[in-house]
C-alpha cells in the first residue's frame, strides 16, 4: 500500500476520534439540559443515541486492527494508532456515563429537586470543555494544550467535594431526601468520571507526541 | 444538469432562510444560487471534457468560492471524500472555526462537529436545528449535487440571535398577561360580590370604588404599553426646545407633591451649582415624565417621614439629573434589569403598586434625546440617574 494511503488512513482515524469527540460531548450536554428540563424524551433520546457512539467506536477499533495488522507501523505511527484505541475506549465510556446521567434523569421522572442545580451546571460545562480541548489536543498533537487539560481536572474535582458536602447536608437534616439526593450524587459522579476519562485522552496525546505517559490524574476518587 | 441547478437553489434556500431572515437576504440567497447554477450549468456548454484542460476544474471550485464569500449565510462545499472543497467566511464565523483551517481538510476536522457530518451524510435536503452549545443554535441543511468535482452542499444558518428574540417575545408576552391577570380578577371577584348582592349601602360603595380602581389600573397598564410601543417604534414626534433645568424640576416636583403629601414624605430639590447646570434640549412634556416615573417610583419606596431627593448638576456636554430615596435601595443584581418592562427587582421592596412600566418608558425617553439613564451606586437607599443634553452644548 502507497504511503500516501497510509497517511490518509491514519489522517481518517483522528477524523473518527474528532467525530466521537463531538458526539460524546453533544450526548453529554443533551443529558445535562434533559436533567434541567427535566425532560424524560430527551433522556430516553441520549440513551438510545448511544449506540451509534459504541457502533462508531466499534468501527474506529477495527481501523486500528486493520491498520496494525497490515501496516506493521512503528514510533510515532504505532504510537498514534495505539493511542487512538486507548482514546476510543476512554470515549466509549464517557458516553456510558452520559447515558447514565440519562438514565437517572428517566429515573428521576418528576421528582422535586432536593436543591436547586448551581453547581452541577458548572461542573457539567467544565467537564465538557475538558472533553473537547483534550480531544482537540490530541488531534493538533499539542501537549502544551494537553497538560493544560489536566491542571482542569482539579477544579471538576474540588465542584464535585463541594456537591457531595452539599447533598450530605441536605440528606442529613432530612432522611427523607436521601433517595432524590442519591440520584443527584450519581449525576455528580459520572460527571467527574468523565473528566477523568478527559485526563486520560489529555495523557494518551502526550504519550503519542513523546513516547512517554505522564500521570496527569491525581484524582482522589 | 437542470436537475442539479434546481437541487442547489432549494439547497441555499432550504434552511428557511428567505422566510427568518430580512427579505434583502433572500434576494441575496436566491441571486447567489443563480449565480452557482450558471457556474454548474457551464461545463455542459463548453467543450466536450476530453478537450478541457484539467485546470477548468480547479477554476470553477476558485469562481464558487468568490461567490459563496459573500453569502451571509454559511456554506460548506464537499467533495465525494467529505473533503471541504470551499469554506465561505460565514461559515467560519457561526462555528467559530479560523477560517483558514477549514479547506482542504475532512468535513469533521474543519467543522469539529459530528451532528454536521451526519446532515451531510444524510443529505436529505431537509433542515435541522442543531445545538452548538455556549447557547447557540444553527440550522443545517445538506443537498446532494453529485456534479464533480463537488459531491454535496452544506448549508448553515445562524439562529442564535432569533432565538433570543423569539425568548424575550414570549417573556413579554408571559408578563403581559400576568400583569393583566391580576387587576383583572380582582375586578371580576368584586363585580360578582355585588352581583350576588350587598345590602349595606356603605360596603357596596366600597366595593365599587375598588372595581373603579382595578379598571383604572388595568387601563393604566394597557395606556403604559401602548406608550411604551409606540416610542419604541419611534412613531411620536419630539417638540424639542430649550428649557432650564431648574424649571423643569420645580414642575416635576408640583405635579408630584400631592402623591408625596399622601404617603408623607417631602421633596426636596438640591442644585448641585447655582442654576443646576442651565437650560436642557428636550420635548419637556416627556422630560416630565421621565422625572415624575422615577419620583413615582422613589416614593413608592421611601419611608414616612424621609426625603426624596431631587439632583441637578452639569455633567460634561449634558445635565445629570438624579432622584434618591432613603428606602431599601436596589440590589447590584438589578441594577441593570429594572429598566426593562415589567422587571420589579424585589418584591418586597416594590409593594406591589407599579406598574413595572414606568422605568421602560422613562430609558426610552432619555434615549430618544440621547441621554443615559442608570442606577448610581450609591448607598443607603437608591440613586437613579439619568441625563439630557445641554442647551448651550455644541452639537
Amino acid at each position: 500500500m502507497p504511503r500516501e494511503q497510509f497517511q490518509r488512513q491514519m489522517a481518517a482515524l483522528q477524523d473518527g476520534v474528532l467525530e466521537m469527540g463531538s458526539m460524546v460531548e453533544r450526548a453529554v450536554e443533551r443529558a445535562m439540559q434533559a436533567l434541567m428540563d427535566r425532560d424524560v424524551v430527551l433522556a430516553r433520546s441520549v440513551i438510545e443515541d448511544d449506540n451509534e457512539i459504541n457502533a462508531i467506536g466499534f468501527h474506529l477499533q477495527n481501523a486500528c486492527i486493520s491498520l496494525l495488522a497490515q501496516q506493521a507501523p512503528m514510533a510515532g505511527d504505532l504510537r498514534l494508532i495505539v493511542s487512538v484505541t486507548a482514546i476510543m475506549s476512554d470515549l466509549e465510556r464517557m458516553g456510558d456515563h452520559a447515558e447514565g446521567i440519562a438514565r437517572i434523569v428517566v429515573m428521576m421522572q418528576d421528582e422535586p429537586l432536593v436543591k436547586p442545580l448551581i453547581d452541577m451546571p458548572l461542573m457539567a460545562t467544565r467537564a465538557r470543555e475538558m472533553l473537547h480541548k483534550s480531544v482537540q489536543a490530541f488531534v493538533e498533537q499539542d501537549t502544551d494544550a494537553a497538560y493544560k487539560v489536566g491542571t482542569s481536572d482539579e477544579e471538576v474535582d474540588q465542584l464535585y467535594d463541594r456537591i457531595y458536602s452539599d447533598l450530605v447536608q441536605v440528606m442529613i437534616s432530612d432522611p427523607s431526601t436521601i433517595e432524590p439526593s442519591t440520584h443527584l450524587l450519581w449525576v455528580a459522579h459520572n460527571l467527574e468520571r468523565i473528566a477523568d476519562r478527559a485526563t486520560n485522552i489529555a495523557e494518551r496525546t502526550v504519550y503519542s507526541v513523546t513516547g512517554m505517559l505522564p500521570q496527569m490524574d491525581v484524582s482522589s476518587y | 444538469m437542470i436537475r442539479v441547478v434546481v437541487v442547489l437553489v432549494v439547497a441555499l434556500v432550504a434552511a428557511g432562510a428567505v422566510v427568518l431572515l430580512p427579505p434583502w437576504t433572500g434576494a441575496v440567497v436566491a441571486g447567489g444560487s443563480v449565480v452557482i447554477a450558471w457556474l454548474i450549468r457551464r461545463p455542459v456548454e463548453a467543450p466536450p471534457p476530453s478537450e478541457r484542460p484539467a485546470a477548468g476544474r480547479v477554476d470553477f471550485v476558485l469562481e464558487l468560492r468568490r461567490l459563496v464569500a459573500l453569502l451571509p449565510e454559511g456554506v460548506l462545499v464537499v467533495d465525494d471524500r467529505e473533503t471541504v472543497l470551499v469554506a465561505n467566511p460565514a461559515v467560519a464565523r457561526i462555528l467559530r472555526r479560523p477560517h483558514g483551517t477549514m479547506e482542504a481538510v475532512s468535513l469533521i476536522r474543519a467543522t469539529r462537529d459530528a451532528a454536521l457530518v451526519q446532515v451531510l451524510r444524510e443529505a436529505s435536503g431537509e433542515p435541522r436545528d442543531l445545538e452548538l452549545g455556549d447557547d447557540r443554535l444553527v440550522r443545517a441543511a445538506a443537498t446532494r449535487l453529485d456534479a464533480p468535482p463537488i459531491y454535496a452542499v452544506l448549508t448553515v444558518q445562524d439562529l442564535t440571535a432569533l432565538r433570543i428574540a423569539e425568548r424575550a417575545r414570549s417573556e413579554l408576552v408571559g408578563n403581559v398577561s400576568h400583569e393583566l391577570r391580576t387587576p383583572i380578577a380582582a375586578a371580576r371577584a368584586l363585580a360578582e360580590t355585588l352581583e350576588a348582592g350587598v345590602d349595606e349601602p356603605e360596603q357596596r360603595e366600597h366595593f365599587l370604588n375598588r372595581l373603579t380602581h382595578e379598571l383604572e389600573r388595568l387601563g393604566e397598564i394597557v395606556e403604559r404599553l401602548l406608550r411604551l410601543s409606540r416610542l419604541e417604534s419611534s412613531a411620536e414626534e419630539f417638540d424639542i426646545a430649550p428649557i432650564e433645568a431648574t424649571e423643569l424640576a420645580s414642575v416635576a416636583i408640583a405635579r408630584m407633591r400631592p402623591v408625596a403629601d399622601r404617603a408623607g414624605v417631602r421633596l426636596e430639590l438640591h442644585e448641585e451649582i447655582t442654576g443646576g447646570g442651565g437650560a436642557v434640549l428636550v420635548d419637556q412634556e416627556r422630560a416630565l415624565e421621565v422625572l415624575t416615573n422615577l419620583m413615582d417610583n422613589a416614593l413608592r419606596y421611601a419611608p414616612e417621614g424621609s426625603a426624596v431627593t431631587i439632583g441637578l448638576g452639569p455633567i460634561g456636554r449634558a445635565v445629570r439629573f438624579s432622584v434618591h430615596d432613603e428606602g431599601p435601595g436596589i440590589l447590584p443584581a438589578d441594577r441593570q434589569r429594572i429598566f426593562e418592562r415589567f422587571y420589579t427587582a424585589d418584591r418586597a421592596r416594590a409593594g406591589g403598586t407599579g406598574t413595572g412600566l414606568g422605568l421602560a418608558i422613562a430609558r426610552h425617553i432619555v434615549s430618544r434625546h440621547g441621554g443615559e439613564i442608570w442606577v448610581a451606586d450609591e448607598s443607603p437607599g437608591a440613586t437613579l440617574c439619568f441625563t439630557m443634553p445641554r442647551a448651550d452644548a455644541p452639537a
